[in-house]
């Protein structure tokens, strides 16, 4: 279909690129260890780009019928910008792999069976466990009018435990990816993180009064990301809200702080050799010891800016081609937990903030904690509840007093926990 | 389409099946500040088959255009057979139904040449961009979609319908030295191209509003009466009491449902939810599941006196389908949702509400709004200071903060100016896509609130 397209649009276009992509998603969910709902969703989008008189269009459709699709992509160049867009060529792929067998293959019996063990590992009397599980198989194809013609298979295994303590509401919940079937290590480690959560939440306690030191697990840190990764993409000109400058050599994080990307790692859901633009990934250092390094561009803001494409484009079917990132490992430090633990003195730990979503580019938030604790003395002394955390997410991690050498997986981001020296904390 | 649809379903030998499928029409056009970011067109099209036996949960398959539609039912009557929930699912009655939905189109987007839609869009940014010189950044964001959808459900029920919607989204950013300000505006409507025309002046009001923050001073933190206006008041009501009363809320894990007979808030607060009112966004005669919409009443002087149901949820609760099964697109299954929240009129106007307050803060228009468990976030737009019972200098950075009974009770006044608000946009749950929703309310006005002034 792609070789056909191609014809077609070479006939009628100066250039054009297309990306199919195929999805089989197998969905479990178990409560208390019986399958409650059972779902499959099977998707097909075919994305079309062309370059026309000198301007770039789109069209997108998810039938698997393409006609018509190259005239409304060539409408869409019509009405579009002049962009001098120049695809890239083939070039030899690195071996990634993303893709195993036996994940793709499992069913509703072995998914459920994954499922049954991991919640083996959490049911006691007074919780409510439920498992949220998800097998992803597919495809992406790309090709273009000069010559490019590759793609990879994928999967993808998903877990979610989430467990609830009736008797004071507590939930404590975890999720992990891979592109395999997640080993019983795995499944112990997720049950033990959702112990600790629910020990540590044991007790109720007051938030900290006045701002103080904040400890961020993990998932606390990858919310509060968010407007760091969103000035590391090229959009064009820089937003005036974003105070990141690549290339600078004065720190503007913390020179704890080292982020790489790397889309080469085995096995991990967020790799992949080639873009969706079609230009071959390679690992990136994005920032090193607090410094910016290196950006995301993609093909199309790269053409209207003059920068190379630097192996990030994203492309849903039906989106805007994007820059966006693979695995983002952002490197250990020294510390263990009790090391963070007692330097926060008299603080609060953040386990996972709410509606990190909203934080905007400026990197200003005001966010309520879904899961945290009051610290005193080096050791965790309860559960807060109704704490609101407060700042700028750019000063935060200017402010970075120790970072943890144990780290997690949360989604396609490798992270260890940070001490933040200073943050507003208002409670109930 | 439909007599596919009952001929594959007659082929189920799950107890209910039902199939749902769309055809969508979709074109997207973005402008960023001097440049074109996006114009294109899409189709999508798929469908949705679930089955439910008796003693077991829903199995669910999708559908792509082309496929065997037996076939899939076969795969979604298997998935419903490999569950086992403790809690078999049921479905409550409803009338068997032959529907159809044929709104005005107000002028059919699909007529409409792409260079016409840029050239609206191009025009409307421009009025942002050419309003001030301090104007740095604007985003302005057309689209609009005509879907044409088909049910069928072993029951016996079949609908078919046409649903459009358009809409215009924009942001304005101001500069001046190291302050940077922002407004948002949009507009949304059950309708076509016609509908789109006639904002200059609704996104020449966020250039002016973005501009107007630059020389306006941070909100001083502190706890003060506050006057809502039916803006933030409508989105008060859908945050706080709309999803609290979403029937299978308490499915998620940590979900929870108001419960009836509760005290929420103040005797003067009435909120409901009414998906039947003409040309809204959140209306459809029908919804995803074959029911008729109506007016569900949520909260009544303060006590919760309702839940939005599909018709599983209204089985478990003994309780009447509300119309509100709502899928986003065909990718999903229905959910209960909201369509168009109200808080119902009181008595009084806005100077009514303001006269007897001495130092207050009168907070308009929402750009942010979040709620975990029972505490919830509002950033307004912009707000005004109240000052011996009249409106005085502009503030910003303005976030009302707290427990939703403890915000609801401090209702000590409803006027009786009530509106629906016409924006964009929509409303997202359980990791599914956007519904479109509008919401509306008077005045509002909180004995008192807390008040915490933090930049966006």
């Amino acid at each position: 279909m792609i070789a056909r397209l191609l014809e077609r649009a070479a006939a009628l276009a100066e250039a054009a690129d297309v990306r199919v992509a195929t999805d089989d998603t197998l969905i479990l969910t178990l409560a208390d260890d019986a399958v409650t709902s059972a779902a499959t969703l099977a998707e097909h989008g075919t994305s079309l780009r062309v370059r026309h008189e000198g301007r770039v269009g789109r069209a997108a459709t998810s039938t698997r019928d393409t006609e018509g699709l190259v005239e409304r992509a060539l409408a869409s160049a019509a009405a579009g910008e002049p962009l001098p867009l120049l695809l890239p060529g083939p070039s030899p792929l690195p071996p990634v792999l993303v893709h195993d067998a036996a994940a793709a293959a499992l069913g509703v019996d072995a998914l459920a069976d994954l499922g049954r063990r991991l919640a083996s590992r959490v049911r006691r009397d007074g919780r409510r466990v439920t498992v949220h599980l998800e097998r992803s198989a597919g495809s992406v194809r790309i090709g273009n009018t000069r010559g490019v013609d590759a793609g990879y298979d994928a999967s993808i295994v998903a877990v979610e435990l989430s467990v609830v303590r009736t008797a004071d509401g507590v939930l404590a919940t975890r999720h992990v990816a891979s592109v395999d079937v997640p080993d019983d290590l795995v499944l112990d480690a997720l049950a033990a993180d959702v112990e600790r959560q629910l020990e540590w939440a044991r007790s109720g306690a007051a938030a900290p009064t006045a701002p103080g030191a904040v400890l961020l697990m993990p998932p606390a840190v990858r919310g509060l990301l968010a407007p760091v990764l969103d000035a590391l993409v090229i959009r064009g000109e820089p937003s005036p809200m974003s105070p990141l400058v690549e290339g600078l050599d004065e720190p503007i994080l913390h020179p704890s702080l080292t982020l790489r990307d790397d889309p080469w790692l085995e096995l991990r859901p967020g790799s992949r050799a080639i873009d969706d633009d079609g230009v071959t990934t390679w690992p990136q250092l994005l920032i090193e010891n607090g410094a910016v390094r290196h950006c995301a561009v993609d093909l199309e803001t790269g053409a209207a800016v003059h920068r190379p494409a630097t192996g990030h484009g994203r492309r849903t079917t039906f989106g805007r081609p994007h820059a966006g990132f693979s695995n983002l490992l952002l490197a250990p430090g020294e510390a263990t937990l009790a090391d963070l633990l007692a330097a926060v003195g008299d603080g609060l730990l953040v386990e996972r903030l709410a509606g990190v979503s909203g934080i905007g580019r400026s990197g200003a938030f005001h966010l309520p904690v879904a899961l945290g604790y009051r610290v005193q003395g080096g050791e965790v002394r309860g559960r807060v509840e109704g704490a609101v955390l407060a700042g700028n997410v750019f000063d935060a991690f200017a402010a970075v007093g120790g970072v943890g050498r144990e780290r997690d997986w949360v989604g396609s981001c490798f992270l260890p926990p940070l001490l933040v020296d200073r943050l507003s904390v208002a409670g109930d | 389409m439909l007599d596919r649809l009952l001929e594959a379903l007659q082929q189920s030998r799950a107890d209910f099946a039902e199939i749902r499928y769309e055809r969508a029409w979709i074109t997207t056009v973005t402008w960023r500040e001097r440049r074109l970011e996006v114009a294109t067109e899409a189709v999508d099209a798929g469908g949705t088959v679930r089955c439910l036996d008796q003693g077991r949960g829903w199995g669910v398959a999708s559908v792509a255009d082309g496929d065997d539609l037996a076939a899939r039912l076969s795969v979604a009557h298997e998935l419903s057979l490999a569950t086992r929930p403790e809690v078999p699912a049921a479905l409550a009655p409803v009338p068997v139904r032959d529907g159809h939905d044929a709104p005005d189109l107000g002028g059919d987007v699909r007529a409409v040449p792409l260079h016409e839609k840029r050239r609206l869009v191009e025009a409307l940014n421009g009025e942002m961009l050419a309003f001030d010189r301090r104007i740095v950044d604007t985003r302005l964001a057309y689209r609009d979609v005509v879907a044409e959808h088909w049910y069928a459900n072993s029951e016996g029920t079949r609908m078919h319908g046409v649903r459009p919607d358009v809409q215009l989204a924009a942001l304005a950013v101001a500069r001046d030295g190291g302050t940077v300000e922002r407004a948002l505006a949009s507009f949304g409507a059950r309708a076509g191209w016609l509908a789109a025309q006639g904002h200059e002046e609704r996104f020449r009001s966020a250039a002016r509003q973005a501009v107007s923050l630059l020389g306006a001073q941070p909100v001083r933190s502190g706890t003060y009466p506050v006057l809502l206006d039916p803006r933030l008041a409508a989105a008060l009501a859908h945050e706080a009491v709309g999803h609290l009363c979403e029937a299978d809320a308490a499915a998620e894990p940590g979900g929870r449902l108001a419960p009836l007979g509760a005290r929420m808030g103040s005797p003067l607060v009435t909120i409901g939810d009414d998906g039947s009112v003409p040309g809204l966004r959140g209306t459809r005669p029908f919804d995803d599941e074959g029911t008729p919409t109506g007016n569900t009443l949520l909260l009544q002087n303060g006590v919760t006196v309702g839940h939005l149901h599909t018709r599983e949820t209204a089985a478990r609760d003994r309780a009447r389908p509300t119309g509100s099964a709502r899928a986003p697109s065909w990718r999903h299954a229905p959910l209960a949702r909201l369509s168009n929240v109200y808080v119902a009129n009181g008595s009084g106007s806005r100077a009514d509400l303001l006269r007897d307050v001495r130092l207050g803060v009168y907070a308009c228009d929402v750009i942010d709004s979040r709620r975990d468990g029972d505490r919830i976030t509002f950033t307004a737009g912009h707000a005004y200071m109240i000052r011996d019972g009249e409106l005085a200098e502009l503030v910003k950075h303005v976030v009302i903060a707290g427990r939703v009974s403890d915000l609801l009770g401090a209702v000590d006044r409803v006027a009786g100016d009530f509106r629906w608000h016409d924006g964009g946009g929509g409303c997202t749950r359980r990791g599914q896509g956007p519904v479109a929703v509008a919401d509306g309310a008077p005045h509002v006005r909180l004995e008192r609130a807390e008040i915490r002034g933090v930049a966006p």
